[in-house]
């Protein structure tokens, strides 16, 4: 698909995207968002680059990101759920601290189901792009 | 002190060789060790103490890690370790050869510490564990010389005949289970009247029958057992002959107070066990080779055993627990001898072996140590236990006269067969094997020459034997006490009277062997034509192809097949429970219907229209795009913003992806015939209409409070957060939302390998 405007474009949007996919992943706590919603936007901005340009531009390692991704969240899972069990008691279980602020006189929570919220955020970029890739390469996309 | 005994049990488990020179006695030492430890433990479990543990596991099932050490345990873990050292010394020497020695070691450490696991586990469940433990492992040091097919199959054979009797063996363990509401042992003890009363009682006796009769070898299960001579000696020697197949016997033991003392109990055992004991004793005759005689005798012997506890009385559980190890001792022995014997000349056919007594002193002197407490000669223990049996045998109630009979006909077998066995390998003037015998190191008579001296101490002198062990082991199976004294020499009596008559005509018998053997093995010919083994096989091989015109039927390999499969079977459930619930009767609760809803609904349904009857694929994904952003828009009037946020990206996202599919596609051709249109669009109304159902239905069916609620109120004090849906799914609910992401990477991985592991 070689349009130009698209061409242009994936370079900006790409980092638009994951901007606003980092700040709904961190503000999804309290407001809309959260880590898969914002895993479905990086996950699209990834694959700008690929779907406007062709899958030879990611020179082939493209699985390899992916499954770098899904290393990275099913960690931070399985690191969210560990951590509850080894100071709460139960597995997945919420462990939280709190930060003070450095600007404000607001403190800032922090607590595992952030870290699991990151951790669902990379599985599904993941995902998104493992297989969004392979049926690119699978077909040779130009 | 149970714990320190696991530890050395587990260090051992988990302590592989780390020598790459196979060094197989420094890790003798563990059981060793064990060993030694629980010989300490015998004064305070003579004086009747019980030490026992537990560790809650899973108490909500009534599964805990309860370990009892009582006499019963004890000689059997006293057996285990003891015999466990000297098979590993003896390892050394005979595993010299084989690649993989120290994956040997490993199993043969793990096999003996899930032995000891179950002889000390107090709880069913528990004993169960350590059973399929013992069985797993059986089966990895049977098939341990893999690239045999014989040993595979044996391997094989014997891990299904086991399971498939440790399967029977859970069953009655749970309906046991059912019948008291506790697994563990000793509590059971105490409700044995209740469970003999049962009506569940005898279906739970014939499934734990079932699991102890295949463990231990008794017919119509014996055939695995001479299978399993497919392994290297010293795993004949420790867990085909002392101590696996023993543990039918444990249960047993273990369990007659629970379960004994019933008309079944006293009809059912000792019938199988008498089967068992003169048919294996029979079968030994006509044996060539030295592991197959060996393994018959065991069959035989396993039957003994498995008879005496079938009788159930003070004596005869006596005779059981002095046979078991009169066993161990001498079979042991023996075992170790055939595969020196084998190592040594290269053969174990007994045709071709002879006058090995001037090449091999040593172990001319073990064996016929060993033969003589087999044939049950003086002064060996083996005698002392034979009067003992026989004893038991005569004053067993109802069938005495008929256990003595084949008892005394087996004994002749046996001493026949210790006679033929001693003279053929040993002292017969001819010699054919492949290689010249030379004596074998240290390490092939270490072993079997302290059990056999055991024997002939022990024998000697019994009354401490008596005191210690078993004396113990019986008060743990009566539950009571009691006192018992052994002796070598009883007095003459009716008794030895009999041990005279099995002698002597043993003797006669070995003498006439020219004669009767032929006549023997022609009469087999005709009555064992078809091997139990054989048509174990045959079993199986029809089993694998039911199996696989099953999977041919099932597995077609068309997807549409599947699916369509899959949705009617779902819709049809579906449907036969909504008539049941009777889904048209329910309330219109919205009372008030925004323009705005009633126009993305008519969006909704246009473009779904559409979608059905578009004549190109790019537009029918737009407006199946449409129907998505309709839906979300639906949700968003609801507020349902974190749900309208996600629908949107994923049908953005589903609507990319089906494009790039799409345009690899050839054009919209008409494959579909009318008829297959027809069936695909009831089906689809099928789905449809059953979603619909659900959904028009789901709000008026209240089993219990909604939890919403509890969510909507804790979400800020329990989460720290304000968005609820956030909260849920991170902080409630987290567990669920692992379970989807594990479900999307196994859809990723799914859709990965179908790409790209295309068949070439």
């Amino acid at each position: 698909m070689k349009t130009k405007i698209l061409k242009l474009a994936s370079s900006v949007l790409k980092y638009i995207f994951i901007m606003v996919s980092v700040w709904l992943l961190l503000r999804g706590h309290n407001q809309p968002g959260g880590g898969f919603i914002g895993g479905l936007i990086a996950g699209s901005a990834l694959i700008f680059k690929p779907l406007a340009f062709e899958i030879e531009s990611l020179k082939g390692k493209s699985s390899k990101q992916a499954v770098v991704y899904l290393i990275i969240g099913l960690t931070s899972i399985l690191v969210s759920g560990i951590w509850g069990g080894f100071t709460g008691g139960f597995f997945l279980d919420g462990v939280w601290t709190e930060i003070p602020g450095i600007f404000t006189e607001k403190t800032i929570k922090l607590g595992t189901p952030l870290l699991f919220d990151i951790g669902i955020y990379f599985t599904v970029i993941g995902f998104l792009f493992l297989i969004v890739t392979s049926m690119m390469e699978e077909w040779s996309w130009k | 002190m149970i714990i320190v005994l696991f530890a050395a049990a587990g260090l051992a488990l988990l302590m592989p060789c780390k020598q790459n020179t196979f060094k197989s006695w420094i890790l003798a030492l563990f059981p060793f060790g064990v060993f030694i430890y629980l010989l300490f433990l015998t004064p305070l479990i003579a004086d009747g103490n019980t030490i026992s543990f537990s560790y809650p596991w899973m108490p909500e099932i009534g599964l805990n890690l309860e370990f009892s050490l009582d006499g019963l345990s004890l000689l059997f873990a006293l057996l285990i370790t003891g015999i466990g050292s000297f098979i590993m010394i003896y390892a050394q020497g005979y595993m010299k050869s084989y690649a993989h020695t120290r994956r040997f070691c490993f199993y043969l450490l793990i096999f003996t510490g899930s032995m000891v696991g179950l002889v000390l586990a107090g709880n069913l469940i528990l004993l169960y564990v350590f059973w399929e433990l013992t069985g797993i492992t059986s089966f990895l040091l049977i098939g341990f010389k893999h690239h045999e097919e014989k040993s595979r199959k044996a391997a094989l054979q014997a891990l299904l005949v086991t399971s498939f009797g440790g399967l029977m063996m859970i069953s009655g363990f749970v309906l046991l289970g059912i019948i008291t509401g506790t697994y563990n042992i000793h509590e059971m003890i105490g409700q044995a009247d209740v469970i003999t009363q049962h009506r569940l009682y005898l279906p739970a006796l014939i499934l734990i029958l079932g699991g102890a009769f295949s463990k231990s070898a008794q017919f119509p299960f014996h055939f695995w057992l001479p299978g399993a001579m497919q392994a290297p000696t010293p795993v004949s020697a420790f867990l085909h002959s002392a101590t696996m197949v023993k543990v039918g016997i444990y249960l047993l033991a273990r369990l007659s107070p629970v379960l004994g003392g019933t008309t079944e109990w006293e009809t059912i055992i000792p019938l199988f066990g008498g089967a068992t004991m003169l048919l294996g004793a029979y079968l030994a005759l006509t044996q060539r080779d030295l592991k197959a005689i060996l393994a018959y005798t065991t069959i035989s012997a396993l039957g003994t055993l498995i008879l005496l506890i079938g009788i159930n009385t003070k004596l005869s559980i006596e005779a059981a627990m002095i046979f078991l190890l009169v066993h161990a001792f001498y079979k042991g022995t023996l075992f170790m001898v055939a595969g020196s014997i084998d190592k040594q000349t290269g053969t174990r056919d007994i045709d071709k072996l002879g006058n090995l007594y001037k090449k091999m002193p040593i172990t001319t002197v073990v064996a016929v140590l060993a033969l003589l407490s087999m044939a049950g000669m003086p002064p060996m223990l083996g005698f002392v236990s034979k009067e003992i049996i026989y004893d038991a045998k005569m004053q067993a109630p109802h069938i005495a006269g008929f256990v003595t009979f084949f008892g005394v006909v087996s004994n002749i077998f046996m001493v026949w067969v210790s006679l033929f066995f001693g003279y053929r390998v040993f002292f017969r003037k001819t010699y054919n094997a492949p290689k010249l015998p030379h004596k074998g190191t240290f390490h092939f008579w270490i072993g079997p020459g302290i059990l056999a001296l055991a024997g002939l101490i022990l024998g000697m002198f019994p009354y401490q034997l008596g005191e210690n062990l078993i004396e113990p082991a019986l008060s743990a199976i009566r539950a009571r006490e009691l006192d018992i004294k052994l002796k070598l020499w009883h007095g003459f009596n009716q008794i030895l009277m009999l041990s005279l008559v099995t002698l002597a005509s043993g003797f006669i018998l070995f003498l006439l062997r020219k004669k009767i053997i032929p006549v023997i093995r022609k009469i087999n010919r005709k009555l064992f034509s078809v091997q139990l083994s054989d048509v174990f096989f045959g079993f199986l091989d029809g089993i694998m192809h039911i199996a696989k015109k099953n999977t041919q039927l099932i597995q077609h390999g068309y997807h549409r097949f599947y699916l369509m499969v899959l949705f009617l079977m779902v819709a049809l459930l579906g449907w036969f429970q909504l008539i049941n619930i009777r889904f048209w009767e329910f309330e219109w609760t919205i009372e008030e219907v925004s323009i705005l809803t009633i126009g993305v609904t008519v969006i909704i349904l246009v473009s779904a229209i559409f979608t059905i009857l578009s004549r190109s694929r790019m537009a029918a994904i737009i407006s199946m795009g449409v129907t998505g952003y309709g839906i979300a828009l639906i949700y968003m009037t609801f507020s349902a913003i974190d749900l309208a946020i996600t629908q949107i990206l994923v049908e953005t996202l589903t609507v990319v992806i089906f494009v790039l599919v799409i345009l690899k596609l050839p054009q919209f051709a008409k494959l579909s015939s009318r008829n297959t249109k027809i069936r695909d669009a009831i089906v689809a109304l099928l789905v449809g209409g059953f979603m619909t159902g659900v959904a028009l239905k789901a709000t008026h069916l209240e089993f219990s409070k909604p939890i919403s609620e509890y969510f909507v109120e804790n979400s800020l004090e329990k989460g720290f957060g304000s968005n609820v849906v956030n909260v849920i799914l991170v902080d409630f609910r987290a567990l669920d939302t692992l379970g989807e992401i594990t479900v999307l990477m196994i859809a990723a991985l799914g859709i990965v390998a179908l790409l790209k592991m295309k068949p070439k």
